[in-house]
């Protein structure tokens, strides 16, 4: 028990002795400062997330919303044999394996070395947190002008490197990788913090120990700080699968999905078949599909990552 | 970590080498800003003249001019674009923070017949991803006749659950002596919350605050979804449907365009870091 359980505990136990009853005034206000937030939640939020699974079900148009019929797993039987959508599926996965690939072990060493304190520490923390307030859109729309074919800029920089010039979001093949670059790019600075978070909790008696072994640099990191560090990779890549599923904003922007699908994932599917074709039940069962796909890794990324070790 | 006074040459060499690389990643992400910044100074055809071949005139605009500017607010209405914004994130961030406020005193000072399950029930809300209830989502706002107006773009946030997690936290370490000794005085509850407790939750306000605003100001896909009206939408999908489709856009307006989409939180952010910071790390959200 936590020594604030215990005080709450204490105080109820007194207040329980002088049996002093609350006024119904107290109760009231109780529950106008908690109504708002509940109304919110349950008709935002919760509600919501009943009426896909229930809506997945069913065969019901977004046009017409009286006209709908219940279909049991239909929609579901329909997506398995739905070429488009295992397209976009596989998309979804590849891009959540690029970036755990990438994205966690660049934000450990990142952070490892801003942990450091050299010098340049607070320029290169702003700049790596910068796109963490920077909209979606803005950053889509940047990097779309630097991926233009043929006069974009990172085609004036390979040009200058004398290699050929590349087609990037025009091409099927680097599409899906240039997105997933644009990734990267926005949300590192995410990794990075929490890994600054956990270094931060590690105690210094632990580097002092390694130290008097003879254990540095690289080993460091390796043996000593990346075991330590285990429950905060954990989250750091619960995180990155998490934003990996979600991405949209990139792909709505800079390449519809195309070309040829070698960008469409699995909220840019769902967005299609809702909102381009009032497939509502179709899109419910995409956004199940989802939520128990992503439920799935992360109990098995628990499992890899699973420690029983304290500091 | 080590921090001998007398660092090795080896040190010395480690550190100067680390330096280097954390000047690299600097450049690598502060430069598409000074490139959207400098763009957006260029008249439209400079913008590609001076891309290709690279030269300094790529990262610098050689006539710098605030012609994009004017342009996107006299001719491509983004005034008013972003006037819904501010808008926007004004009621969202007031809102917030009145309905989290509320609901975190509440879980965070009293136990009371199922409030372990309605805090439950927040938890798992917080865990929803919007991207897969966004359907349904959009389909109650548009039964409540919200779509096309400011309150459909904000009235479905204002309840945060990470907002609501994150001040019940500092409502447990405010000290129960001070409201024991308000109540003692006679203070009812609603004046012990107003007057002891809000006082003492300023640092966990300004990160919701922060938060929400950010989150308010960056949101794209639900406004996408749920305004049609090209009068009531936000800076954000402006931006991205900034050109007739099918016409080329002039890259100049639409980089001045992102600029002001980008930049005031972007300011704010590097005076405010630190709370941002914290909500950030402690709830595991992102803008």
């Amino acid at each position: 028990m936590t020594t604030q359980a215990l005080r709450t505990d204490a105080v109820r136990r007194r207040t329980a002795s002088t049996a002093v009853r609350a006024p119904r005034s107290h109760k009231l206000t109780l529950g106008i400062l908690l109504a708002p937030a509940c109304a919110g939640l349950a008709i935002f939020q919760l509600g919501p997330l009943v009426y896909a699974l229930l809506n997945s079900l069913r065969q019901v148009s977004l046009l017409d919303l009286t006209r709908s019929k219940y279909v049991g797993l239909a929609n579901y039987a329909e997506l398995l044999q739905d070429m488009t959508f295992w397209h976009s599926m596989g998309n979804t996965l590849l891009y959540v394996v690029g970036k755990l690939a990438v994205q966690v072990p660049l934000a450990f060493a990142l952070a490892v070395l801003l942990d450091r304190k050299l010098r340049g520490t607070a320029l290169a923390r702003a700049a790596l947190f910068a796109p963490l307030v920077t909209s979606g859109a803005v950053i889509a729309v940047i990097w779309n002008l630097m991926y233009f074919p043929d006069t974009g800029l990172f085609n004036a920089i390979i040009d200058w490197s004398g290699l050929p010039t590349q087609p990037f979001l025009t091409s099927s093949a680097q599409a899906l990788p240039a997105i997933l670059l644009v990734g990267i790019w926005e949300d590192i600075g995410f990794s990075v913090l929490i890994f600054l978070a956990g270094l931060q909790a590690v105690p210094a008696s632990v580097y002092e120990a390694a130290e008097l072994d003879g254990v540095r640099g690289f080993r460091l990191a390796r043996f000593v700080t990346l075991p330590l560090l285990r429950r905060t990779t954990m989250v750091v890549t619960f995180m990155a699968t998490v934003f990996s599923f979600r991405v949209f904003t990139p792909i709505f922007v800079m390449t519809q999905g195309g070309p040829d699908n070698a960008t469409n994932n699995a909220v840019y599917f769902m967005y299609q078949q809702a909102f381009q074709f009032s497939n509502l039940g179709y899109a419910s069962a995409v956004g199940v599909t989802v939520i128990i796909l992503v439920a799935g890794l992360l109990a098995i990324q628990a499992r890899l990552l699973r420690t029983d070790l304290e500091y | 970590m080590a921090l001998s006074s007398a660092a090795t040459p080896g040190e010395r060499v480690r550190r100067r080498l680390g330096s280097l690389v954390l000047l690299a990643v600097t450049v690598v992400f502060f430069f598409p800003y000074l490139w959207m910044l400098a763009s957006s100074l260029k008249p439209t055809a400079d913008v590609f003249k001076y891309g290709f071949p690279l030269s300094w005139k790529t990262f610098l605009p050689p006539h710098p001019t605030l012609e994009n500017y004017a342009t996107i607010f006299s001719e491509f209405g983004f005034g008013r674009n972003l006037l819904n914004s501010l808008i926007v994130v004004v009621c969202q961030v007031v809102l917030t923070l009145v309905v989290c406020a509320g609901a975190g005193f509440v879980f965070g000072r009293f136990r009371f017949r199922g409030s372990r399950v309605l805090f439950g029930l927040v938890m798992v809300a917080s865990f929803i991803p919007f991207e897969v209830v966004m359907v349904p989502m959009y389909v109650v706002t548009r039964e409540l006749r919200l779509t096309d107006t400011y309150a459909g773009l904000f009235l479905p946030w204002v309840a945060n659950a990470i907002g609501i997690f994150l001040i019940r936290q500092s409502v447990q370490e405010v000290p129960r002596s001070l409201d024991e000794a308000a109540a003692i005085d006679g203070a009812s509850t609603w004046r012990t919350f107003v007057q002891i407790i809000l006082p003492n939750l300023r640092p966990a306000l300004l990160t919701v605050g922060l938060i929400s605003a950010v989150a308010g100001w960056n949101q794209f896909l639900w406004p996408l979804i749920a305004v049609q009206d090209p009068d009531k939408q936000v800076v954000q999908v402006a931006i991205a449907t900034f050109t007739d489709p099918g016409q080329l856009p002039t890259w100049g307006e639409l980089f001045a365009a992102a600029s002001v989409a980008a930049l005031p939180l972007l300011i704010i952010f590097l005076f405010l870091q630190r709370y941002y910071i914290r909500g950030v790390v402690t709830s595991g959200m992102k803008g």
